[in-house]
This record gives structure tokens, sequence and C-alpha cells, in this order.
């Protein structure tokens, strides 16, 4: 590794004999690429020095967001983040499998076809259009939805809040909108790389559609879906704009999934502006620091997770 | 007797017509071989007969096929499959699967409950009809990537038997193999035809006169010639036989 790391910095096009400014700028380009996620991380950590030299740990503790007297509570909107990552990504899939199933076996030439331009359109709707729609033509609805939830499973711990128009819910339907898009046209693309000789095979036993969807594409798939799990589940972590619109942005532990709360990256995009202390804003940059740890981990995760796969299949 | 009748068969990719009023008898208890140059039409007269075929978008086909005086066409897809196997060119055994579940794999995708006898049972059965029962009984569990390819073809056959067919479809089953698994292939088919009717499609006119009672010769979409293997290798009746038979064009 050190070795290569080396090769890659030693300048040896820099010999006059045979110079290449082409080389060259490939390898200016190459190191400024290594370069950029290294300096945005130094420059995320020494603007949150402050912050973390004066609450320290304390922002791990508290549950309590109030920039007037300094308390910065990071673990409810840090939860917030993953809860709303994992379930948009969960409700994603359970949408967009079957969808892609259909689009890839059940439907021929011109509805296929359709479908595809469809949810190719739906992918390319901005976050922020689509934020401003569900502002205005969903969040209203909402409430009643949720009245209606509380009264037939207010039972049910996390279902018996005070219904509201922006929270939890509303932001987790609007990623997992946005999520289901790429997800399709991903796991599309997946099943088209099972082997056509496989899928023969299984017709030729006699078996069903259902049968070769759930017995051969299914895992074959499988270590595909892991790294669509993990793409979406950084994309739904670190989306801002529709977050920031809907969420509510009351930066503590949400009683309920109806009740307003924020992420990360809400709160970074709301109040970043009003920062009026040295503190504040640097809080506001430990924020982008645990992000950027989370949605890093989670994709070193992904990497750990397939390579493993990849060697068991093997 | 006659297993299999096909009465006027014509098949289409779209508009463009490949085989052209095919008639033809597959006979019981019998290796049937269909000859010809490359993309005269042999594999998809073979897909025909298990209704392969239509899995091809914009596939067509017209004419009667008969199984057992049935016309296959009127029959339930997966059972025309199920009675009517199929071997491909290249091995394609189910990767994540160990050996014994794809011998198995026409049962467990089709979700039948079997127990752990019946399922021993029937693996080593159909691995001793095709011979690899004593090369893999110890690794059963093992996943079929690290068997050869000879092993792997000789795998996709047992899991076709497994399935209890009438009938077996072979596209040219020795074609990615060494000559010692496709002597070890042939002597197989052999073995099997007192058991079970063989429909092969070969490049190899040795091998049709090594293992066929019956062979068709085709040429561009038309049967041109079908009789007892012997005669159409040593009086074809047809000019067209007779220069392919020796070496003339093909």
């Amino acid at each position: 590794m050190f070795k290569k790391a080396q090769n890659i910095l030693s300048f040896r096009s820099i010999d006059l004999a045979n110079f290449s400014l082409f080389d060259l700028l490939l390898k200016v380009v190459a190191v400024f690429l290594i370069l950029l996620p290294v300096l945005i991380f130094i420059i995320l950590f020494i603007n949150s020095l402050p912050a973390i030299s004066k609450l320290g740990f304390s922002v791990f503790t508290t549950n309590n967001w109030d920039p007037v007297s300094d308390k910065f509570g990071v673990i409810a909107p840090l939860f917030v983040t993953i809860i709303v990552g994992v379930v948009s990504t969960v409700l994603g899939l359970m949408i967009s499998t079957p969808i892609a199933l259909f689009l890839s076996f059940y439907s021929r030439g011109k509805i296929s076809s359709f479908f595809s331009t469809v949810i190719d359109a739906l992918a390319s709707i901005p976050s922020v259009v689509l934020g401003l729609w569900a502002i205005f033509y969903v969040a209203p609805h909402i409430g009643a939805i949720e009245t209606v939830i509380k009264a037939l499973f207010g039972f049910i711990p996390f279902l018996n809040g005070n219904p509201s128009p922006f929270g939890l819910l509303t932001t987790i339907l609007i990623l997992t909108l946005m999520l289901v898009p790429i997800q399709t046209v991903l796991i599309k693309e997946l099943i088209t790389l099972v082997p056509r000789n496989l899928l023969e095979a299984g017709f030729s036993l006699g078996t069903t559609k259902y049968e070769i969807v759930t017995n051969l594409i299914l895992p074959f798939i499988g270590q595909g879906i892991v790294a669509v799990v993990f793409l979406s589940l950084a994309r739904g972590m670190e989306e801002t704009m529709a977050t920031a619109m809907l969420i509510g942005n009351r930066p503590l532990f949400p009683d309920s999934i109806f009740s307003p709360t924020a992420t990360l990256t809400s709160i970074i995009a709301n109040e970043f502006s009003e920062a009026f202390s040295k503190t504040y804003l640097s809080v506001l940059f430990e924020l982008g620091l645990i992000l950027f740890a989370l949605v890093f981990v989670t994709n070193v995760c992904a990497k750990l997770i397939l390579r493993m796969l990849y060697r068991r299949f093997r | 007797m006659i297993k299999m009748k096909l009465q006027d068969v014509h098949a289409f990719f779209g508009k463009n017509e490949v085989l052209k009023s095919i008639n033809l008898d597959v006979y019981d208890k019998a290796v049937t071989s269909i000859i010809g140059p490359s993309g005269c039409g042999k594999t998809t007269l073979l897909r025909c007969l298990n209704r392969m075929h239509e899995l091809d978008r914009n596939a067509s086909i017209k004419g009667r096929i008969l199984l057992d005086n049935a016309d296959i066409f009127k029959m339930d897809l997966y059972k025309v499959r199920r009675k009517v196997g199929m071997v491909f060119q290249r091995p394609n055994p189910f990767p994540f699967m160990s050996i014994q579940d794809n011998v198995l794999a026409g049962f467990l995708m089709s979700g039948k409950r079997l127990s752990k006898n019946q399922k021993e049972e029937i693996c080593e059965k159909n691995l001793r009809r095709v011979a690899l029962w004593e090369e893999s009984k110890d690794r059963l569990r093992d996943l079929p990537t690290n068997l050869s390819g000879g092993q792997q073809q000789r795998l996709c056959i047992a899991r076709a038997l497994a399935n209890d067919p009438e009938i077996i479809l072979m596209d040219e089953p020795t074609s990615a193999l060494d000559p010692i698994s496709t002597s070890k292939i042939e002597e197989l088919i052999i073995g099997l035809k007192n058991e079970i009717v063989i429909v092969i499609v070969t490049h190899n006119m040795q091998q049709a006169a090594r293992i066929s009672d019956f062979t068709s010769f085709m040429y561009l979409g038309n049967l041109i010639e079908y009789g007892v293997t012997e005669q159409i290798f040593k009086v074809p009746k047809e000019k067209l036989t007779e220069d392919y038979i020796t070496g003339r064009f093909g």
C-alpha cells in the first residue's frame, strides 16, 4: 500500500527526457482527489475544536438544544438521522424491489419502457422541488392520516403522539419517494446481470416465474442488494433540502413517529445563518464532522460486508 | 411407438421464419439426433419441444406438437417442461446451491417438501445414473463450481433426470467439453435410452452416428431428411444430405 502511494507520488515524468504534460496533469488531479476529503475533514475538525474543548462529551449526554445557554444535545439529531435513513431505505426497498421485478419479468416491450421512463423522470425531480410540493400538497393531509393511525393503532408506543403536518413521518415518506426510483434503477440493473443460462436452466425444470424470482433471482442479486441498501442509507442520511423543509426543526428526541424533530443535516441547514456565538457555529461544524464520520463508516461497512459476501460465494 | 409428433411446425423470431413446416416423429426408447450446419434451426426446433422457444421476446410458434397424443400448446406450460427436460450447451449448475441441492433443484424450487431420507435417496439415485456418485459422494454439500466442466454437465443431466421427465432434450451437450468428458456423456446417453427418450442436437456427425438410432438433417429451417441413422449416413436419399455428410459444405 505504502509502495503504491510512493509510486503515484514519484513524479518520474518530470524527467526532461520523456516529460509528459498529460501524465503530470493526471497525477495532480489524482493527488487533489485524495487531498480533498482529508482537507475537508481537517477543516471540520479545526472548526469544531472550540465546541469540543468547551462542551466536551456533554453534547452526547444532554437531550436539550438551547443555544442561548450553550446547551447542545447532539445525540437526538444523530439518532433521528439514522432512523430516517434506515426506515426510508427499508420502505423504499419494499416498493422498489417489486417494481424492478415487474419491469424486468412481468412486463414486455412498450409497457416496460414506458414505466422505465416514468421512473427516470421521478429520479430527476430535484429534492427542493419535492420538498416544496410536499409542504403544500402532502403535509396538509398528513395530520388527518396521523389522526386515523393514532385512533387505530394508538396502543402501540411511538404511534400515539400528537398529529403534526411536519415531522418524522412526513420526512420519511418523502425520502422513501426519493429513494424508490434510484433503488429501482439499480435493482433492475442487477437483475440484468443474472446469467441467462441460469434462468433457462430454471425454466427448463418446469418452475413458474414466481419460483424463479424467489429461488434464483433474489439469491443471485442478494449481494448487490446489500450495496443498494448502503448506498440509499447514505443517501437518506445525508439528504438535506427535503429533510430541512419537512422535519419541523425541533432538535429533541421525537416522542412518536408524528412529532417534529431534527436531523444533523436539517440543523446545519436551518441554523448556520443565525449562529450568533462562536460556540454555536462551532457546534454546527461538529455536527458536520459527525455526519461525515457516519456516512464514511456506512460506506466502509458496505465495502467490508460486500467483500465478506464475495468471499463466501467464491 | 411414437412419443412425440410434430405436425407442420413453423417457428418465428418476429417476422423471421426460422423453422419451415417441420414434420417429425420422435420414437420411444430411442435416441434421435438432429444435425445440420450452424444457423439451420436445430436448437430452435429443440426448444420448441418443451416450449422454451416462447421464453424469447417476440418468438412464436405455429403448428401442432403432440406428446402422447396430447397437444403441448394446450397443456399446462410448466407440466410440459416437467415432462420434457433439457440439458444445455454449456454446463449451468446453480452456482449458489450445493451439489445435492442442484440435483434436487426441481423439487426445492417448486417448494415440494422432502424428508432427509427422500432427499438422499433421490440425490444418490440420480448421481449414480450419471456416474457421478463415486466422484462426488464426499462433497455433496460443496458448491458445484469446484467440479470440472464434464462433471458439471453430468450434474446438470442428473438435475434434469431427477425431475422424472419422459423426454430429455440435449442441446450440443458436449460441445464445451474435452474428449474424455465427451465420451463419458455419450456412454451415459446410450445407457439411458432404455429408460427415457432422448433428443440431441449435435454439431458432430460422428457423435450422431455413434449414439443415435434416428437422425434428422436440417438445412436453412427445413427438415431435409429423417430416418434410421444407418440409412442416413450410408445411403442418404437426398443429395443435400449426402453433401453435408461427406463434408462438401457445413
